[in-house]
């Protein structure tokens, strides 16, 4: 309750207000630099006035008086439209356009999010429609700076891979909902390992990265397995061995990394820059439109976190970085207090792929890390990095629980989630629950049924899964269904190993299991044609 | 549900793996920054790979040798100037590495950890750099040269600055030669021949075995040799200049008598005469500021008999550095105290804030005791007396060594090493003229056209 007071008592009108003038300032800057340039005005102008509609909206007619996430949004996104005008005025329309309709997609996210229910059934639509959209691009890449990601529609280039990360957290924290279940775990690897495929052969060896990430993240938090991630990361490690050997682009960017000095005027030649001019910078930088990065290629796009630090200072450059950890932060808090583990793992998902590409980035530049290419979050150009951004804010915004206030009384009156006794958001109520049901939880199995009940369904688990594999592997790809094969191989030994393993995970297993048979709706429902009725 | 959450934590791991990658970038751009903004490639400093927009340096009169004029790089207005300093104030493109626009461009460029190059983008200039180089003394030695390649260099001994420092070839910055590459006559052109230059030493050499000698044998004073015209050992003769007879050991030097000196190496023998050079500062590393001195080196631990002999007369695998010799002769002028040189006074910010970079301070690598100084300084101001005339250097009273240094090809080098002991005109000297020649034909010559002008 107190959350909501504090949220009641601040002056979010204030705080839009400061953004503006910000942006009034900053932007001016840009718009009056050869004259006044009265495109750029309308541009920027359509662009707050777009922020204070939202803001309107939002406040007065949709109920929602929290904005961290937004003002977060707005921010950025007016920071790099005006590192975009600065340079190119010709983008300056397309991008505010591109925030535009990434406002729209969160926003549309957000409806769509509220009702689990039609997540549940959009949940294999949009995964067939994300693989459909990366063999499209297959189909149709141009290939540009060494990778295959673009495809050109309409006289628009989008970069389809942006898209998928939404569905591909959209169906990861959908299907992995359902807790210990071989089957939507085999289902959800193998759209992960589609997506992933698509993009080797794409090239892009830096939104794959980002799609393991993700993945990790998404299965780890489902899982709690930790030997389960250690074997995916030594076969995508194996693989990624694979990828270096035989692809010459990648491996030459990994020739790269750490000798940038010595390629200075060609393989080095972004990098280079990118450091000689961020120190140039110094902490407050040089002014915007004063810097030297911008006549580098991709200096707006991959590299504006060097063009932050020259024309706007470290300081600013490392707030804005800084500001990504915060949101991974917001994520995790938010996830605890969720009304469901749908939710908490879409925010942390989102929230960590975020930060994830913002290291990619940040550090590639630098040569901290090698070079992939990989965009800034918000503040790199381009209409499918920002659709994308604003759409990964959506699900963070959708965990928390102050977003969708009316939800339990009106929308779903007698939902399961919502018990009558367990009031939303009170943590306090939470560790009082926990203590109190989890004996009690443990104690129903154990009293109706004797031990020998949970390793028959051990095996029954562990079986099925073997022979679906089995008869998968002959009817499709091989290389996706010997990785499942080494998973469930690698489970079935665990689980006949040691007695003080079987044991030990019972408890905790059994509490695990029942506490998301409440949570979740999802679940409940895909349980009754699963392994559970057997 | 809880457990989802819980599982969180993994994502505190990888938030401390993004912090202390961000702490990684932030100590690389604070330890790295300088030289990172004086790349080459920086636009804000360089134009097309050439010094563009930084501030000025200037003489120790406050003229300016180089400065920078709405982006366009300027230097001094004599052409004889700008070849004469080239090599100190350094090109635009960073050939020279010791020259001042390479070595101390983060300092002209004004950059700092905060406001990077914000200072040179807003007032057009970085901070300035004052110079101990007298630019009119500089021209003398440069028209002194006169065509040979070689080096010469003046400082004061008893404050270390640098009056006079030329290396030839050389040319004018801001008409750079287009045939430079491969050209014989600008071979070396972009080294500075006194500070990263390394010559055989030739007679100057008997200087140090001369101070061996006084510090090992108790009665070198009252000894005599016998000079036949060559000095015979085991493994074959050291050949002398002329026949000299029976020389005392200040007559021997006076004439720089190699069978003397080869016979003086062999009795000190290996051991004593590379501990003499060893203190002397050969083979050591030495900086001058940010500068790396080129070391001379000394080694005739693996020499025969005969070549321990050429050893000792400056010839074998020995190699002096100019700069090196100078503050060694300045330690025998400065009874004992090495001052060492330098040649970059201070940094001025546009703000008027001044950073002292060059300040009399005593080597570290030559250590020579005063009474041995005392006595070495005698014997040169003997050659001057008893030699060379004081009417070579009219109205001076110097001291002086002079070398013919032996090359493999060619003519021989000549050198001339030496100090003005006038308490008014402190001055150290060292000349080397390549392929020139005898020492006090060539190189004793120009140092008396430098000398008349530095202490005029």
């Amino acid at each position: 309750m107190s959350n909501e007071n504090l949220n009641k008592r601040f002056n979010w009108g204030l705080m839009m207000t400061i953004i503006t003038a910000f942006q009034v300032l900053t932007s001016t800057v840009v718009i009056v630099k050869d004259g006044v340039n009265l495109k750029l005005l309308a541009v920027f102008a359509a662009y707050i006035a777009a922020e204070w509609m939202y803001f309107f909206i939002a406040s007065n007619f949709c109920g929602q008086n929290n904005f961290e996430l937004e003002t977060i949004g707005f921010l950025f996104s007016g920071i790099g439209l005006t590192v975009c005008a600065s340079v190119y005025d010709d983008y300056a329309l397309k991008q505010m356009v591109s925030i535009l309709l990434g406002l729209f997609v969160f926003i549309m996210l957000l409806v769509t999010l509220r009702r689990t229910d039609i997540v549940m059934k959009l949940r294999m639509p949009i995964a067939f429609a994300a693989v459909g959209l990366l063999a499209v691009n297959l189909l149709l890449a141009e290939y540009n700076n060494g990778a295959l990601n673009w495809i050109t529609i309409a006289g628009f280039s989008i970069q389809p891979s942006e898209l998928v990360k939404l569905a591909f957290i959209f169906v990861g924290a959908a299907s992995l909902d359902k807790l210990q279940s071989t089957k939507s775990l085999t289902k959800y690897l193998i759209f992960s390992f589609g997506c992933v495929g698509a993009l080797f052969l794409m090239r892009d060896f830096g939104t794959a990265l980002i799609f393991f990430f993700t993945f990790m993240i998404i299965a780890f938090m489902r899982s709690g397995d930790v030997r389960t991630i250690a074997l995916v990361c030594v076969a995508a490690a194996l693989g990624a061995i694979m990828i270096i050997y035989f692809r010459p682009t990648v491996a030459a960017r990994f020739s790269t990394y750490r000798h940038i000095w010595e390629q200075i005027n060609d393989a080095g030649m972004q990098q280079t820059r990118v450091l000689i001019y961020s120190a140039s910078g110094g902490l407050l930088g040089l002014g915007i439109g004063n810097g030297k990065l911008k006549h580098i290629f991709a200096s707006t796009t991959d590299l504006v976190f060097g063009m932050l630090c020259e024309e706007w200072g470290m300081i600013v450059a490392f707030l804005i970085v800084l500001t990504y950890v915060f949101i991974l932060l917001y994520a995790i808090k938010v996830a605890r207090t969720t009304r469901s583990a749908f939710y908490a793992i879409a925010a942390c998902a989102a929230a960590g792929l975020m930060l994830f590409q913002t290291a990619l980035n940040i550090f590639g530049v630098t040569d901290i890390l090698p070079l992939t290419g990989v965009t800034l979050p918000f503040i790199s150009r381009g209409g499918s990095s920002m659709i994308c951004s604003w759409g990964l804010l959506a699900f963070i915004k959708a965990a928390d629980i102050r977003t969708y206030p009316k939800l339990s009384k009106t929308i779903l009156p007698d939902h399961p989630l919502y018990p009558p006794d367990i009031k939303i958001g009170k943590r306090s109520t939470r560790p009082t629950r926990r203590q109190v049901s989890v004996p009690r939880v443990v104690g129903e199995p154990i009293n109706q049924k004797p031990p020998t009940s949970q390793t028959a369904r051990k095996t029954t688990q562990t079986k099925p899964a073997q022979t679906k594999t089995a008869t998968r592997s002959t009817s499709k790809d091989i290389p996706i269904s010997r990785q499942t094969r080494t998973a469930t191989g690698r489970k079935a030994s665990t689980s006949g190993t040691t007695q003080r393993s079987a044991s030990s995970r019972t408890a905790s297993g059994t509490a695990r299991r029942t506490t998301t048979a409440k949570d979740v709706p999802i679940s409940r429902k895909s349980s009754s044609n699963g392994r559970t009725k057997r | 549900m809880n457990n989802t959450t819980k599982r969180a934590y993994v994502l505190y791991v990888f938030i401390l793996a993004f912090m202390v990658g961000l702490g990684i970038m932030v100590y690389s751009f604070y330890v790295n920054g300088g030289e990172w903004t004086s790349n080459l490639v920086n636009k804000h400093i360089y134009s097309n790979g050439q010094i563009a927009n930084a501030g000025a340096i200037y003489d120790r009169d406050g003229t300016a040798l180089a400065y920078s004029e709405d982006g366009v790089r300027k230097y001094h207005r004599s052409e004889t100037v700008r070849k004469a300093t080239l090599h100190a104030v350094g090109d635009q493109s960073s050939f020279i590495a010791t020259g001042v626009q390479s070595v101390y461009s983060s300092r002209l460029s004004g950059y700092d950890f905060i406001n990077g190059v914000y200072n040179l983008k807003k007032y057009n200039r970085g901070n300035d750099i004052n110079l101990t180089l007298d630019a009119e003394i500089c021209k003398v030695a440069y028209n002194a040269m006169n065509g040979r390649k070689g080096t010469i260099g003046v400082y004061n001994y008893k404050t270390g600055e640098i009056i006079c420092m030329v290396s030839t070839p050389t040319y004018d910055p801001t008409n750079k030669p287009k045939n430079m590459d491969g050209n014989e006559k600008y071979e070396g052109v972009y080294l500075n021949r006194f500070i990263s230059g390394v010559y055989t030493p030739g007679s100057t050499f008997k200087v140090i075995t001369a101070i061996c000698a006084l510090q090992n044998i108790p009665d070198i004073e009252s000894r005599t040799f016998t000079c036949t015209g060559k000095y015979h050992t085991d493994s074959g003769d050291v050949i002398c200049n002329s026949t000299h007879g029976t020389v005392s050991f200040e007559k021997a030097f006076n004439r720089s008598c190699n069978s003397a000196f080869a016979q003086l190496a062999l009795e000190l023998g290996r051991e004593k005469l590379m501990t003499t050079a060893g203190q002397l500062g050969f083979n050591a590393k030495d900086y001058m500021g940010e500068i790396p001195i080129t070391k001379s080196s000394f080694d005739v631990s693996g020499a025969n008999d005969v070549d321990f002999g050429w050893a000792g007369i400056g010839q074998y695998t020995t190699l002096v550095n100019p700069c090196h010799m100078l503050t060694i002769m300045g330690a025998i002028a400065n009874s004992g105290v090495a001052v060492k040189p330098y040649f970059v006074k201070d940094i001025v910010s546009p703000a008027g804030e001044i950073t002292v970079e060059g300040e009399t301070t005593q080597s570290e690598i030559i250590t020579l005791d005063t009474t041995v100084a005392n006595k070495m300084r005698e014997l040169m101001r003997s050659n001057v007396v008893n030699y060379y005339s004081d009417s070579t250097f009219p109205g001076l009273k110097m001291c002086g060594k002079t070398g013919t240094a032996q090359i493999d090809d060619g003519e021989s080098h000549s050198w001339f090493v030496g100090f003005s002991i006038d308490p008014e005109t402190p001055y150290a000297v060292v000349c080397v003229a390549e392929n020139s020649g005898s020492g006090l034909s060539a190189a004793g010559k120009i140092v008396n056209k430098v000398m008349q002008a530095v202490c005029k």
